[in-house]
């Protein structure tokens, strides 16, 4: 089967693609990356591996085709692959659509389904070590289609478990559920929409299926005001019961905003939520996703199981273009035993002029499941642009807490300096420096448990050769973690060595 | 032309990754793994004991917020029965001090054990299998492997406990009961009149034959002649028509012979 699947690939990509530009519209990407390193603490020597990912598109009046491919190759055979990862057949009309094949969707806030892509990530685990593109997409067939009044969704299809890469034998444990669902939402007046879902799963290792059902709105209310929610709910659980042992998740939110100022206050509860097996429902987790490296992998992982929080935030941006951004975040779990998460974010920019901006952040957090208290996070950048296009970039953040268990404080240490030469081409370095047990010590050394404090240091540079080629060049030491993109978390390991990553497009 | 064939043919013929993994009722894989407290403990060390093992990942979210649960629920409920023993298995081969921080955060009491990636794999075929339960019966298989994350499984998993805990009981108690050694015991009453009765203990079934005899070694009866099951057996014999004396009574069983006196008084 997975040669038949490699062929397909080979045949779409050698034999149609020359003839289909004749008929229609081909473009595409390519990524291509190489390294030359290894993850730190690895006894293995550097490796040598290259990663390929090309994506195909062909467009012809209402029909589209789509194709992936990757292509892994490193001195270890067991690790390599040449895949079509996604492949999709489309037919767009003015009102409705036809997708066959892999696709992207979601249904209602992502309470019973959510598939993501995330562009240019290169996902590698650090038991199978075998680099894929990090998706979670969704194999069969969905139909969409929209009126004035009403718009329909219904899919039959797979979601993909992403932890496993496209090599995986069982290639069925990549893809163990089947979801079957159908939306439609309905917009009876323009300030109103009301919505209402089905979802059927039927999982292995589960009797029978299991059936999902959602009610959502949103209602743009007078004054400025929106509210929206959802709630959806296991059909075996009694309907808006809301009790700990039934199954459900309900999402709900307040925004309003007025010239400059906005805020917005978000409520979740779920319980018993996670549905298995692959756990492809993403309900919202309400907690502010940052970009500031010293919190982006601070966040915090919803667990559906049990679950209760809101969040609330409100900016502001001032005429002169300074902005203030707050932010409150509330998470209480309650799997055995109550685990608080508490965050307070301020965030001001200042623009001193057209060419020299100051960004500036502080947050405070308590984080029990991590076993957190008193985390502070500090942070200062600077922006100094000068004629020519030229720009230099200034990133201090600064980390600690005390954890649990412990009597000394926990530090994290971030510094950049980047430098613009055009708007095509720049360099930076980039300094971290921890003190985080849990990353000082060595894996390999146990029964000894190192504590010195742990640093990398990077360097980085980017060159648009011109609008379709891009070169980018990392060499040194990367440090890894939690990343979050998009409400989607994932880890991203270390690394150590040179990285080279060539994007076209053509 | 070449080239290409060539490239074609590598292509379909790269490698995939795929790991078995074992069932309920298969033997469960051996393991040596070091603990936090750097003890090398094998899995074969437990054998005759109901072993329960949580795969966690020191820095999966969910895991810390099961860990108590596993030791709440499971660990402590059982802790005191000698026939249980509960292990940790850190799956996300993290360094010891992250383990060190999950075991603080969560509370957890029973040994947690380093670097047991590939003891996941083996058991369930990925490495992404983690914050999963499994149960080792008393034979050595595995009689219970969860398939979601273990808060939903709490009762499944305790009332597999229960049922080994009970199967190990019930096979102790048949093992204390069984003799280790083939017994004759005296008679009762002794001197007796006119009728006495005869214990003996097999360790294990035999061929069994009870004889009385007189002072000169001349068969009076035979009380037992046949194939006899391990355990306690008791014989009476009637010494109505015979008069007062000693006589002898003699076990056989298998290759061991055993014999003692009575006294008959009328």
């Amino acid at each position: 089967m997975k040669s038949f699947a490699k062929i397909t690939a080979l045949t779409f990509f050698v034999v149609i693609t020359p003839w289909s530009i004749v008929l229609g519209q081909l473009y595409g990407t390519n990524t291509f990356e190489f390294q030359y390193g290894n993850l730190p603490f690895e006894d293995d020597t550097d490796l040598s591996t290259s990663y390929n990912q090309l994506n195909l598109y062909y467009d012809s009046g209402k029909f589209s085709l789509f194709g992936k491919a990757e292509q892994f190759l490193s001195p270890h055979s067991e690790r390599n692959y040449f895949e079509l990862t996604q492949k999709r057949f489309q037919y767009q009309d003015d009102n409705f659509r036809i997708r066959l094949g892999n696709f992207y969707e979601t249904i209602g806030s992502g309470l019973l389904l959510r598939s993501y892509d995330i562009p240019g990530s290169v996902f590698e685990s650090d038991f199978y070590r075998t680099r894929y593109a990090f998706f979670r997409d969704l194999e069969g067939i969905a139909f969409d289609a929209g009126f004035d009044w009403v718009e329909i969704k219904a899919l039959r299809a797979e979601p993909l478990q992403n932890d496993l890469p496209p090599n995986f034998d069982p290639d069925s444990l990549r893809r163990p559920d089947l979801a079957e669902a159908v939306q439609a939402t309905f917009y009876p007046t323009d300030n109103l929409s009301v919505g209402t879902a089905f979802m059927r799963v039927n999982t292995p290792n589960s009797p029978g299926f299991n059936e999902f059902g959602s009610l959502m709105t949103n209602i743009q209310l007078p004054a400025n005001f929106q509210i929206f929610g959802e709630y959806a709910f296991n059909t075996r659980s009694d309907l808006f019961s809301l009790k700990s042992d039934q199954s459900y998740a309900l999402y709900s939110g307040l925004n309003y905003f007025k010239g400059s100022f906005g805020a917005s206050l978000e409520y979740k509860n779920y319980s018993n939520f996670r549905l298995e097996s692959s756990g492809f429902n993403d309900p919202p987790s309400l907690i502010k996703e940052h970009t500031y490296p010293v919190l982006n992998r601070s966040t915090h992982v919803p667990n559906t199981a049990s679950e209760k929080g809101v969040q609330a935030e409100a900016f502001y941006s001032f005429d002169d273009g300074h902005s203030l951004v707050a932010n409150y975040a509330y998470t209480v779990n309650n799997i055995f035993n109550k685990k608080e998460y508490r965050e307070y974010f301020l965030e001001g920019f200042y623009k001193f002029n057209d060419q020299f901006s100051l960004k500036s952040f502080v947050d405070f957090a308590v984080d029990e499941q991590k076993g957190q208290d008193n985390r502070w996070s500090l942070g200062l950048i600077t922006d100094k642009s000068f004629q020519n296009s030229k720009n230099v970039i200034v990133d201090l953040q600064y980390q600690t807490y005390d954890e649990f268990g412990s009597s000394e404080k926990i530090e994290n240490y971030f510094a950049s300096l980047s430098f613009g030469f055009t708007s095509d081409f720049n360099i930076s370095a980039v300094f971290e420096a921890t003190t985080e047990p849990g990353l000082t010590d060595n894996p390999n050394t146990f029964p000894e448990i190192e504590t010195d404090t742990r640093t990398w240091l990077g360097f980085n540079s980017l060159y648009r050769i011109n609008t379709s080629n891009t070169v980018a060049l990392f060499v040194g030491k990367r440090r890894g973690g939690p990343a979050c993109t998009s409400g989607i978390c994932y880890e991203i390991l270390d690394f150590e060595g040179a990285e080279l990553r060539i994007t076209t497009r053509f | 032309m070449k080239v290409v064939i060539r490239l074609f043919v590598l292509l379909l013929f790269v490698s995939s990754q795929s790991l078995a993994q074992v069932s309920v009722g298969e033997k469960a894989p051996d393991f040596t793994l070091t603990s936090l407290d750097n003890e090398q403990i094998l899995l074969e060390e437990f054998e005759d004991k109901v072993v329960y093992i949580f795969f966690f990942g020191a820095g999966c979210p969910h895991c810390r917020d099961n860990g108590p649960i596993t030791e709440n629920d499971i660990h402590q409920m059982y802790n005191n029965n000698e026939n249980f023993v509960a292990l940790g298995i850190d799956a996300w081969n993290e360094s010891a001090a992250s383990v060190q921080n999950f075991q603080s955060v969560t509370g957890i009491t029973y040994p947690l054990l380093l670097q047991g990636r590939d003891v996941l794999v083996e058991y369930y075929g990925t490495a992404n299998a983690y914050d999963r339960a499994v149960v080792i019966g008393i034979n050595g298989n595995i009689v219970y492997k969860g398939d979601s994350n273990v808060n939903n499984d709490v009762e499944s998993v305790q009332n597999t406990i229960e049922e080994q805990l009970a199967l190990a009981t019930s096979n102790e108690d048949l093992i204390t009961e069984l003799p280790s050694s083939i017994r004759l015991e005296q008679n009762y009453p002794n001197p007796f009149n006119p009728s006495t009765s005869i214990s003996y203990a097999l360790s294990e079934p035999s061929d069994v034959t009870v004889t009385i005899y007189n002072m000169l070694g001349v068969k009076i009866t035979t009380l037992e002649n046949g194939f006899r099951s391990a355990g306690e057996h008791t014989v009476t014999f009637d010494a109505s028509s015979l008069s007062s004396g000693i006589y002898i009574y003699r076990l056989v069983a298998g290759t061991t012979t055993l014999t003692k006196r009575m006294t008959l008084l009328k």
